[in-house]
């Protein structure tokens, strides 16, 4: 019974050990400078008290983007070292996409971006926002696939939480309005997601 | 009775976004980057942290461009420290199991033939954990295996996601019966999955001999009755081997008292 005890005061003391160790590493994950460290830690016990709490959760929480909605506003820098901000771009039909390199059906889908791209050339916009990965992971994919469209870097994770989504490969076609007309969650190939990309295009042109 | 109470807290410690199952969605704040040590999928609505394997797999898909050493510190470190304590104690995959066990049946006795299968497990850490992910691009044991990711993640996201039913197919059927296939054989074989099939139980037991804490054998009391080998469900050939989840049923069994957990 004592040896019992014991064992399990032992392995309380350990999980209260590997807690903070975990604690203490997160967030704390390479795209984060150090400086931030504390900051990060203060968050992450805010999120963790809004999630039990659930009422507690902050107003400007983002919601899911539903179609219809218009499409929340945003800025990003790109690969080839300008920014992207979307209302500079109103009144143009947008593909906006969310991938990862570790994203298989992402990368996947990737060729029928670059087709597009340059079947459409100026008459629409495409943006493939990488889901916070660090610039130089994002910079060699790019270059190793030779991908010319637009492709953004989020590190923090800054648009990606403004259209929040329980998956990528994300993809969102907004109209000349401002208002996202379709949603596409997963990827099948490359081939098949262009036909279905096309058909949304075409059909958000000639509205 | 201690054991099941920390299976128990640890589950509902891995997946307290109760707000999650509520609407079908996924948290992805700052402690999803952290791994639990037990198998509980990302995708679990209410999982506040990543699955280890289900990370490593994902980061070896994109290794070329990033070598993913938090993760493979992390198990590292799990194995060190923890070894298949973690599966005795911090799995809810493993609880899930145990508790289907529990229900009245015939059950099945280890054997030869489990013995052998055994080690499958390891054919399946190398194949659908490292070399899938490697050469195809896909995280292997999670799209094609893993029954808690159905369980956890796949089941309750589909239910509440009418895109998500869209996009449903054969790979889905597939482990919607590899999933009933082992809660099905949970009920009259114990721990089926994790003995057999899982390849984070195969990991962490390569550190049977090195790990911090464990069960350890007190030789100068042990007569070599093998009662302990004898009373264990999983298929030990010796007390705190790689095949022990140090789940500690042997020292009721020991009329020497020559078992005790702690470190080693």
């Amino acid at each position: 019974m004592r040896a019992e005890r014991k064992q399990s005061k032992m392995l309380v003391a350990m999980a209260l050990f590997m807690t903070m160790m975990m604690l203490a590493g997160c967030g704390n994950t390479d795209n984060k400078a150090n400086a931030e460290k504390e900051q990060t830690t203060t968050e992450v016990f805010v999120d963790v008290e809004s999630m039990l709490g659930g009422a507690e959760a902050e107003p400007s929480v983002p919601q899911e983007v539903f179609e219809g909605d218009v499409a929340p506003e945003f800025s990003a820098p790109l690969v080839n070292g300008s920014t992207f901000t979307l209302s500079e771009n109103s009144g143009k039909v947008i593909l906006l996409n969310f991938w990862a390199t570790w994203c298989g059906p992402c990368v996947g889908e990737m060729p029928a971006f670059q087709k597009l791209y340059e079947e459409y050339d100026e008459e629409i916009v495409i943006l493939a926002v990488n889901c916070m990965e660090e610039s130089e992971t994002v910079d060699q994919f790019v270059k190793d696939n030779g991908y010319t469209f637009p492709v953004a870097y989020d590190v923090e994770g800054m648009v990606s939480m403004a259209y929040p989504s329980s998956g990528i490969p994300y993809t969102l076609v907004i109209g000349t309005d401002g208002v996202v007309k379709n949603i596409y969650v997963g990827a099948a190939d490359a081939d098949t997601q262009y036909q279905v990309y096309k058909a949304a295009i075409d059909a958000a042109l000639a509205e | 009775m201690r054991r099941k109470l920390i299976q128990i807290i640890c589950a509902i410690l891995y997946n307290c976004n109760f707000t999650g199952f509520a609407d079908g969605t996924i948290y992805q704040g700052d402690l999803k980057g952290v791994c639990v040590p037990g198998l509980n999928c990302y995708s679990c609505p209410g999982a506040i942290g990543s699955c280890p394997l289900g990370s490593l797999q994902t980061a070896l898909v994109s290794s070329k461009y990033k070598f993913p050493y938090y993760v493979l510190g992390m198990l590292l470190l799990f194995g060190v420290l923890l070894g298949r304590v973690v599966c005795g104690y911090l799995c809810p995959f493993g609880l899930i199991q145990e508790l289907l066990y529990k229900i009245p049946s015939k059950k099945l006795k280890k054997n030869r033939v489990t013995k052998i299968l055994s080690y499958v497990k390891y054919i399946v850490l190398v194949v659908f954990v490292v070399v899938i992910p490697l050469t195809l691009a896909v995280p292997g044991f999670c799209k094609y295996i893993c029954p808690a990711g159905t369980l956890e993640g796949g089941v309750p996201l589909v239910s509440m996601d009418e895109r998500l039913q869209a996009l449903l197919g054969g790979l889905f059927s597939w482990k919607m019966l590899v999933l009933i296939l082992v809660i099905g054989t949970a009920i009259f074989i114990f721990r089926g999955f994790c003995r057999f099939i899982c390849p984070l139980g195969a990991f962490y037991g390569l550190f049977h001999k090195v790990s911090l804490v464990g069960m350890k054998v007190d030789e100068s009391k042990c007569n070599h009755c093998n009662a302990c080998v004898a009373h264990c469900k999983m298929d030990v050939k010796r007390v705190g081997d790689a095949e022990c989840i140090q789940c500690g049923e042997c020292k009721g069994v020991c009329n020497r008292c020559a078992i005790s957990f702690g470190k080693k």
